[in-house]
């Protein structure tokens, strides 16, 4: 792959990285101080419904499906953001699983 | 998390709502008198929270039916439907519950729960999608992780978020099942159906439409089908699951369908293969139930009359009540603790009602749950209202009585 397609992935990364984390910040108040490796529900405070809530959120938010047994291994705000950009449609950024195909 | 863990978890979440009081998971009827009155603790209550609807678990017919079938053929079945649990009965009830909805067939279930589950994880398989509504009851989210299809949940009673979601799985392989329930158990609000069923029709042949109508069975509809036949949408609704533990007094749950092919789901529904079925006297009851359903729709009346009067009163003392009235009357509460000291002081008063807290309710909500029964009388809902006007203003979650008058005036 030439290395301006890698750059573009990547900042495509970070973008989702960021918009990811402004959310959940946004959801969960600004007394919690959450960054990439903090934990989805030992860090934010959520319970398991509102975890799912909040991927309901992403996926208007990026306009993508996200199944929720992909939530199942989503340990860390990093995994989160890497679930969306897994799914996130179009211009070289990867796509996975059935859902995924076919955007 | 290990087992210790988690058990101190959970003491550690629910000691402190438990110390207040009662414990909800461990409450025991000394007796139960009526469909509508118990003995607790040694003191009688009025029960407002049993999902009995038509009143029915004491219906002289439905007794005296069952009390005859357990004379005929013994007290269980011993055995799984595809074993040696398939007795003439179960077949008869299936037909009778067919030929009730005017549906090609019915498959029964041991109970409502593993009618979701049956269903729904046999209906989908891996490359297929659900799609479930956000408030879903457990045993549908528990289906959805038995199946080995992708789940997608869409915003409660919402079909542009619905179909938005279905846009977004255009051209992808699979069937689609949407899941969606007649009235929801929690809030006791009614989904959209004629606006869902055309999300349905517009999105393509190979969705299909599932309603669950536990708690609208005998409850909506002209001839008490539930909230499909209200909104007259039978057509679309491809598979349509029931429960027996509600309008029909006893145990047991159904799934009905048009759609070809359906009884097939016999031979490879696990929840259908691999549990004993339905006792004797649990499926003469279900058939004597249903007759009562058919044969008195005054029943139904006089549930809607009673939801009217226990929802208005409720709404006047200055409660925050769910969105519509339902014989479900949700009361909202700021917090689990006023919940808990509700739900204690009531039934020191003498009125049992259902509670529920987070995660078990939507948008982290604590609530009463107050269900109506069409065997309420006047009296013991007039009593109730009573009962909550005084706790709920002693507790400070109402105004007390002519406060409101007082300050309407100064207004």
């Amino acid at each position: 792959m030439p290395e301006g397609a890698t750059n573009v992935i990547m900042e495509q990364n970070n973008q989702i990285q960021t918009r990811v984390l402004d959310l959940l910040c946004k959801k969960v108040g600004a007394a919690r101080l959450i960054d990439l490796d903090s934990s989805v529900v030992d860090d934010t405070g959520l319970d398991s419904v509102s975890v799912m809530d909040f991927v309901m959120e992403l996926e208007d938010e990026f306009d993508i499906t996200i199944p929720l047994d992909q939530i199942a291994d989503v340990r860390t705000v990093g995994d989160l953001a890497n679930a969306v950009q897994a799914r996130s449609r179009g211009n070289g950024v990867a796509q996975d699983g059935p859902t995924g195909e076919g955007h | 998390m290990g087992i210790k863990q988690r058990a101190n978890a959970i003491r550690s979440a629910y000691g402190a709502l438990q110390a207040l009081g009662r414990d909800p998971t461990s409450l025991e009827f000394d007796s139960i008198t009526s469909p509508t009155r118990a003995v607790l603790d040694g003191k009688p209550v009025m029960l407002f929270g049993t999902n009995n609807y038509l009143g029915l678990t004491f219906d002289p017919h439905c007794i005296d039916a069952a009390v005859a079938a357990v004379r005929k053929f013994g007290a269980g079945t011993t055995g799984s439907r595809i074993a040696n649990g398939t007795y003439s009965e179960h077949r008869l009830l299936e037909a009778e519950i067919a030929a009730f909805y005017d549906k090609r067939a019915t498959i029964l279930y041991s109970t409502g729960y593993l009618a979701n589950l049956g269903v729904i994880s046999a209906l989908a398989e891996k490359g297929d999608q659900l799609l479930i509504d956000t408030d879903s009851h457990a045993s549908i989210y528990d289906a959805c992780k038995m199946s080995d299809a992708d789940t997608i949940r869409f915003r409660h009673n919402n079909p542009e978020n619905l179909a938005k979601r279905l846009a977004r799985l255009a051209g992808t392989p699979g069937d689609k099942i949407i899941v969606v329930e007649g009235i929801y158990s929690m809030l006791g609000d009614s989904a959209p159906l004629a606006e869902i069923a055309a999300v349905k029709r517009e999105a393509g042949d190979n969705v299909y439409l599932l309603v669950d109508e536990a708690h609208s069975l005998g409850v909506l509809g002209e001839t008490g089908r539930g909230k499909c036949q209200a909104d007259g949408v039978e057509a679309d609704c491809d598979y349509i699951i029931g429960t027996f533990s509600k309008s029909v007094g006893t145990t047991g749950g159904y799934c009905v369908s048009d759609v070809e092919g359906f009884e097939a789901l016999r031979s490879y529904s696990r929840p259908y293969m691999f549990t004993a079925s339905l006792t004797p006297p649990t499926v003469a009851t279900a058939r004597a139930a249903f007759r009562r359903m058919i044969e008195s729709p005054e029943l139904r009346e006089r549930l809607w009359q009673n939801s009217n009067r226990l929802y208005d009163g409720l709404a006047g003392l200055g409660f925050d009540l769910g969105p519509e009235v339902s014989p479900v009357v949700a009361v909202k509460l700021p917090e689990p603790k006023a919940a808990v000291m509700l739900w204690n002081a009531l039934i020191d008063a003498g009125v049992y009602t259902n509670i529920a807290i987070p995660p078990a309710t939507p948008n982290s909500l604590s609530l009463l749950r107050v269900s109506v029964s069409a065997a309420h009388d006047d009296e013991q809902i007039a009593k109730a209202l009573e009962i909550f006007a005084e706790a709920g203003a002693k507790l400070g979650l109402i105004s007390p009585p002519g406060d409101a008058a007082a300050a309407s005036r100064v207004a």
